[in-house]
């Protein structure tokens, strides 16, 4: 990674475009553009006004060595809300907090990952994964994070406005041997569930088809791995009321429109009762602010490797790294 | 002697919570199979039908419920929904409006103007009141809110109704992961407290 890299990098992580850089920094969007290329050096001056303008120190830009950290399912995102810039800010901040971990964790025992890699249809991979990780294959899977954190993956929560994004995930470092999830912050706690085990889908298999059927089979398979249907069949039961929905809910830390889904998938309601339960919760403002409240579950690792490494020999600024801090507290505390 | 007490409304509500949980769940239940049978049907909810079908299901839904509960379910004509529970008398009737709908029987009346002695030794010791459970739905029966109301008075004459006090039933996912207290005089300030402050919520659906 070259210096114009460096500043493209920060650029995208603040969410700025090469004009709005180049007027903060009263110089021409041609010269940005140029540095960024690789076609122009940037020059000490350009260096010390970028630093000032983002916050960065002038050390951050000029790093060499670059972070195997490709787009992952991020590639896959084409959802229309998600603008590009926002799919780029998470991009970053991703890529800078595990370059500043790769940097100063070498010393610091690093869980190997452990992460099987299936081809075989979504449903039977989670029956795979929950017998891989040592979990019952047809029980509520308590504490999520946990098992993705002991299969050696690591989490990195983006304290950055995602309105349009969840999580992706990518497998990182020159080897292509750590798997990283990055995770919007405060979602509840069972759309984090949610977006963890869809993520899980995209590290564990071969993104093969079209990026629709890929985020379709992830999200069959995120279905299966938290409710799996020896289990959830036994529960949802007829009649299906919001009632029971908000208790397996509260029980399984599913929301309750995933198990409307699944009754109907596995043919427990008709399309009908499908969409009248849908209907009720539409009315009662559900479908955008459920009942019940599951807490979050709080990455460890990342907060846990922090705190052996010493942050004020790094090359970022001492309020992103507080950010970073940040992130893990808010997420430990939220609860709605 | 002194005038007899009527039951708080929060302590009567947490009293009767089993019985009132399996009301809302049938009777949103009921309202579900409405609007599945009308769409079956190719035809629009029909008024007057309806709320006998809810009346229907939501009585078959209790009695699965009855194991669970020690509800007595009374026998009554018209599909009407009245049940025992904990010595109060529930009567569930569909309201227009949110309020007790005027007594066209003298059953009814009866109901509403209770029957308390006029004075007693011991205020405490008198018979639980008869109580209304009021259901209301939208045209389109795709959801339904619920009231608990202790009738003071009710003349078929006039069509004039009278209560005690009124107030929201929360839907029962509002109050799950809530460890309801079995008997309303033994919970604790926080806990009246934190149920008044989901009963008295601004409910969406009111």
């Amino acid at each position: 990674m070259n210096n114009g890299e460096r500043i493209k990098q920060v650029r995208e992580l603040l969410g700025w475009t090469q004009t709005e850089l180049a007027t903060k920094l009263n110089k021409d969007q041609s010269l940005i553009a140029q540095t960024e290329g690789g076609r122009k050096e940037p020059s000490d001056d350009l260096i010390k006004a970028v630093a000032f303008a983002t916050g960065f120190p002038p050390g951050f830009f000029r790093q060499d060595g670059e972070p195997d950290f490709p787009f992952g399912s991020l590639a896959l995102r084409a959802h229309a809300s998600l603008t590009r810039r926002e799919k780029l800010q998470a991009y970053r901040y991703a890529q800078i907090v595990f370059e500043f971990l790769d940097k100063t964790t070498r010393d610091v025992t690093h869980i190997r990952a452990d992460l099987p890699k299936v081809d075989v249809e979504p449903a039977e991979a989670a029956k795979i994964l929950r017998s891989h990780f040592g979990l019952s294959p047809d029980r509520p899977i308590r504490h999520l994070v946990n098992v993705l954190e002991k299969a050696g993956i690591l989490l990195i929560i983006l304290p950055i406005k995602l309105t349009n994004l969840d999580a992706f995930s990518l497998w990182a470092g020159s080897n292509k041997d750590t798997p990283v999830i990055g995770l919007a912050a405060e979602r509840p706690g069972d759309r984090i569930r949610f977006s963890l085990s869809h993520e899980l889908w995209h590290l564990i298999s071969a993104p093969v088809g079209k990026p629709l059927e890929i985020e379709r089979n992830a999200d069959i398979f995120a279905a299966e791995f938290l409710t799996p249907q020896m289990g959830i069949r036994q529960e949802i039961t007829y009649p299906v009321t919001l009632t029971l929905l908000a208790e397996l809910k509260a029980r399984w830390g599913i929301s309750m429109q995933s198990l409307i889904r699944r009754a109907v998938e596995l043919g427990i309601v008709t399309q009908r009762q499908y969409f009248t339960l849908m209907q009720q919760m539409s009315v009662r403002g559900w479908r955008i602010k459920e009942p019940v409240v599951v807490p979050a579950e709080t990455p460890m690792a990342v907060p846990r490797i922090l705190d052996k490494t010493s942050i004020s020999t790094s090359h970022l600024p001492s309020q992103f790294t507080r950010n970073i801090f940040a992130a893990y507290k808010r997420a430990s505390s939220l609860t709605t | 002697m002194k005038l007899p007490l009527i039951p708080n409304g929060v302590k009567t509500f947490i009293n009767l919570w089993p019985a009132l949980r399996a009301v809302y769940e049938g009777i949103e239940h009921g309202a579900g199979r409405v609007v599945e049978f009308f769409e079956t049907e190719k035809d629009y909810v029909e008024p007057f039908l309806a709320p006998d079908l809810v009346r229907y299901h939501a009585r078959r839904f209790i009695q699965v419920r009855l194991g669970q509960i020690d509800v007595t379910m009374e026998k009554v004509p018209n599909i009407s929904l009245r049940m025992r529970f904990k010595d109060h008398q529930l009567w569930i009737m569909k309201t227009p409006d949110g309020d007790l709908p005027a007594p066209r029987s003298l059953i009814k009346e009866d109901f509403y103007s209770q029957n308390l002695p006029l004075l007693v030794t011991d205020p405490t010791q008198i018979p639980s009141p008869n109580l209304a459970v009021l259901w209301q739905a939208p045209r389109s029966y795709n959801m339904v809110s619920l009231k608990l109301v202790c009738p003071r008075s009710g003349d078929m004459t006039t069509a004039f109704t009278d209560h005690y006090w009124k107030q929201r039933i929360p839907h029962p996912a509002e109050l799950m992961g809530f460890n309801m207290p079995e008997d309303a005089d033994a919970a604790t300030q926080e806990e009246l407290s934190a149920i008044e402050k989901i009963i008295f919520r601004k409910a969406q659906d009111e």
